[in-house]
């Protein structure tokens, strides 16, 4: 670049900002618009194709259209500067623009390969080669991923701290103990609808990744309260944990996270119809940091539960209750009336709770910060239920099967009259 | 663009739902509930039965459609295969014409992620509230040719035709086709293959059959449902004669009971005019002759005309019948028709049934004396009138 020389005939741009700035500010373009800027002239094709530029590329918006080439010349052009690329969506991608891409590209750091259906273990083992410096991985959906891509990436990729293998259903427990094992640093794991993981692999990311903050085994339904209990036993920094629909966790899988896991923000255990409250009286005594819960489905809890995430969590924002059945407008003061609700309670599930009527409505007029409800077939709440709650409650979405009311007129009844050559002051 | 109504989600979840709930559902319709009177959903599922109040009907409609299509014009959003099928599922349902949900089906079919089955189910289902619906039989049209060309493929080679193959087609004159009652057998395995597994041949068409009957019966004169019948007749029994006879049986019952529908008629026409086109080989194979149809055909419509006087429906099939049966008598008498030399009659019977019987001036004498001296004589004007326009018509325009 050093080579070409502005000259007075050149454009404004290029004779007033000097070439870093220039740079500078390519670099918050995406990849569309550079290619565009590229077309200009010859001293912005060599700006606006300048490696330090692709930094951070994402073809999510092309999807299929994306062929191996075109990732081949990425990597070309972006070589040692690509750090997050993003092929989310594209479907015909295959290994060997992979292979040639995590040759050329050694620094990656942040790949995204949700839904490249064609990659098989291949590209893992790509990466495992000389991705060294990776940090975030997502597989899911590459149907193909087995145990021995698992085994690769943790050969050479130490210092992954986040990685997704949802729907990856050819994984099993070797893979998992692969990967804790070589990637000790692990911070989140995403491993949804891997339907062969049980407790034992569960178990070997819980002992090996000591830093494991984020974990998600939705739908994985061979897990059971052993696993969790390993979780409790060694994950004492974790934060989110998702076992929604793992039917098997009974009462003990939430002492355990009770007993291990103090610092826990999000659960999310929907489905899990064995949890009573019982289980969730020892979280609620021991988890006070909560702030996200989904508990749809849990047919069994009572307003015991919310009696006691009302006593004991006071940071409590998005709550899910949908299909708990037995829940009453009692389990709803309660909730109303705790620390969460006035300033912290954003988010509010109560659909399909039969028993609820206009009296919870009522119970929750104090929560300030409370921006949706949900109450699809509450068949007890009336419209004049909620009208009363949005107008204590202007900013409230209440999402009901009654049309939405329109917004009521302005306060202090209609508009001022005044003639024309008057002013209100 | 798109609806901010919310409650477009939750209704979309409520219809997945209820076929989650129940995977035979077999009516649909509209309950005619125009404002939400408490916070239910408008979705009710019983017996098999599926019902959507119509206060939510737009609303409804409205996300899907958008959801929909803002996934086709842009590739911006990413939805899952299963979730578009669904929401291409709400928006025939309830716009059935829409032929880019439609077409969009037709993609997930050819992918593998739909099947033919499920989506004919789904065409049915959309049938019992909407049988007029041009687009949802031409979709059935392509399930099936694909199903056709699928069950061709595969039993080529195999012995189950028989009869002489037309135009490399299966030929079905050989099969004995029980078109009346729905078979529980295994599916045929041909060469090892399943035929796109449970989807057994005879079964299938008889379901689109019952399914044209249906829609026949939902909507007065409807034609896309007869050209349907039409359609299966030629492509997928080849207009064997073995299925036209059937038809014709078939069809004498519902006509009988809906003596107006010109749809009906036009039907049993069309079977008979394909009849005419196979005169030899249904004689040969079904020792059926093609007069002997006409004349019963003949017999009844004059039934059915004295029945229910003053049907104009009935007596342009009788033109229809008299024209055909004239036609082919003026035939016979010209050297060469191909009816001379028929198996199993010497020469000398042909000839005295020709003088006698197949005389055509002298037949056509004896149908006008008949509706002179019977329907001319009614006792209703309107059967009169048809009755004087049936004979100005016959000699004018047929007897030359």
């Amino acid at each position: 670049v050093s080579q070409i020389s502005i000259t007075d005939d050149d454009a404004q741009v290029n004779r007033k900002l000097p070439k870093e700035l220039l740079l500078r500010i390519f670099s918050f373009l995406d990849v569309v618009t550079l290619c565009r800027c590229a077309q200009v002239s010859k001293y912005w094709n060599l700006l606006a194709l300048d490696g330090s530029n692709w930094q951070r590329v994402d073809l999510f918006e092309f999807q299929v259209d994306v062929k191996a080439s075109v990732v081949e010349n990425i990597s070309k052009r972006c070589g040692g500067f690509l750090k997050a690329l993003s092929l989310k969506g594209c479907q015909n991608i295959t290994d060997e623009a992979l292979q040639k891409f995590s040759e050329k590209c050694r620094n990656i750091e942040v790949l995204n390969l949700d839904n490249c259906k064609k990659l098989t273990d291949a590209t893992c083992a790509s990466l495992g080669l000389h991705s060294t410096k990776l940090q975030q991985l997502d597989l899911s959906c590459c149907l193909c991923i087995t145990d021995n891509a698992l085994k690769f990436i943790s050969k050479g990729c130490h210092h992954l701290k986040h990685i997704n293998i949802s729907w990856c259903h050819e994984v099993t427990n070797d893979g998992l103990e692969a990967l804790a094992q070589g990637c000790l640093k692990l911070e989140d794991f995403i491993c949804k609808g891997c339907s062969q993981i049980t407790d034992v692999g569960v178990g070997h990311i819980a002992v090996h990744c000591k830093n494991i903050r984020r974990i998600n085994l939705h739908s994985c339904q061979n897990i059971t309260d052993d696993g969790l209990k390993l979780l409790g036993e060694h994950c004492h920094d974790l934060a989110f944990l998702c076992v929604s629909s793992c039917q098997r966790l009974t009462d003990q899988s939430l002492v355990s996270i009770a007993n291990g896991c103090p610092a826990l923000k999000t659960l999310e255990v929907a489905n899990c119809s064995h949890l009573t409250d019982n289980g969730f009286q020892a979280l609620a005594k021991n988890c006070h940091v909560l702030e996200r819960m989904d508990l749809e489905e849990c047919l069994q809890i009572t307003d015991s539960t919310l009696n006691y995430l009302a006593s004991y969590c006071h940071h409590l924002t998005v709550l899910s209750f949908s299909h708990c059945e037995l829940i009453t407008d009692e389990g709803i003061r309660h909730l109303g009336s705790s620390v969460c609700a006035t300033e912290q309670l954003q988010v509010l599930e109560l659909d399909n709770c039969p028993l609820i009527t206009d009296a919870s409505l009522e119970h929750l007029m104090g929560c300030q910060s409370l921006e949706r409800i949900e109450l699809y077939d509450c068949q007890l709440i009336t419209r004049q239920g909620i009208r009363r709650l949005k107008n204590r409650l202007p900013n409230i979405r209440v999402h009901a099967y009654f049309a939405p009311v329109t917004p009521p007129a302005s306060v202090g009844g209609g508009r001022q009259r005044y003639c024309k050559c008057c002013v209100i002051l | 663009m798109g609806s901010t109504d919310k409650r477009g989600r939750r209704l979309f979840l409520d219809l997945n739902n209820a076929f989650k709930r129940d995977n035979r559902i077999d009516e649909f319709d509209y309950i005619p509930v125009m404002e939400p009177q408490t916070n239910c959903s408008p979705v009710v599922l019983v017996n098999h039965k599926l019902g959507i109040e119509m206060w939510s009907l737009k609303i409804l409609l409205q996300f899907a459609y958008h959801s929909l299509m803002e996934w086709r014009a842009t590739s911006k959003k990413f939805i899952e295969s299963q979730e578009i099928i669904c929401l291409s599922r709400a928006v025939v349902l309830l716009n059935p014409e829409c032929s880019t949900a439609w077409n969009i089906r037709k993609e997930y079919v050819e992918s593998g992620e739909l099947t033919m089955a499920e989506d004919l189910k789904l065409s049915a289902l959309v049938l019992t509230k909407h049988p007029k619906s041009s687009e949802t039989f031409c979709h059935r049209r392509w399930l099936l040719s694909r199903f056709i060309d699928i069950y061709l493929q595969s039993s080529q080679g195999s012995n189950l035709s028989t009869g002489s193959g037309q135009e490399g087609f299966v030929s079905m004159d050989a099969i004995d086709l029980n078109m009346d009652l729905p078979q529980v057998n295994p599916p045929p395995v041909q060469n090892g293959v399943h035929v796109d597994g449970p989807m057994d041949y005879q079964n299938q068409m008889k379901t689109e059959i019952h399914v044209c009957t249906c829609a026949a019966e939902k909507y007065p004169c409807n034609y896309y449902a007869w050209s349907q019948r039409i359609w299966l007749i030629q492509h997928a029994y080849n207009c064997s004669s073995q299925a036209l006879v059937g038809e014709l049986h078939r069809t004498e019952g519902w006509v009988s009971a809906h003596i107006s529908d010109t749809c009906g008629y036009h039907y049993r026409q069309f079977l008979l005019s394909s009849l005419c086109r196979q005169r030899e080989s249904l004689s040969q194979q079904l020792s059926l002759q093609y007069t002997d149809l006409l004349e019963k055909e003949q017999g009844y419509i004059v039934d059915l005309i004295g029945t229910f006087p003053g049907h104009e429906a009935m007596w342009c099939h009788r033109r229809f019948v008299f024209n055909s049966l004239y036609r082919h008598y003026s035939q016979d008498l010209s050297p060469g028709s191909p009816d001379r030399g028929l198996i199993g009659e010497s020469a000398t019977q042909r000839q005295k049934k020709t003088r006698l019987e197949f005389e055509p001036s002298e037949w056509a004498q004896k149908e006008e004396e008949s509706v002179k001296t019977k329907e001319l004589k009614s006792l209703s004007s309107a059967q009169k009138q048809l009755a004087q326009k049936y004979l100005d018509w016959m000699r004018k325009i047929v007897i030359k």
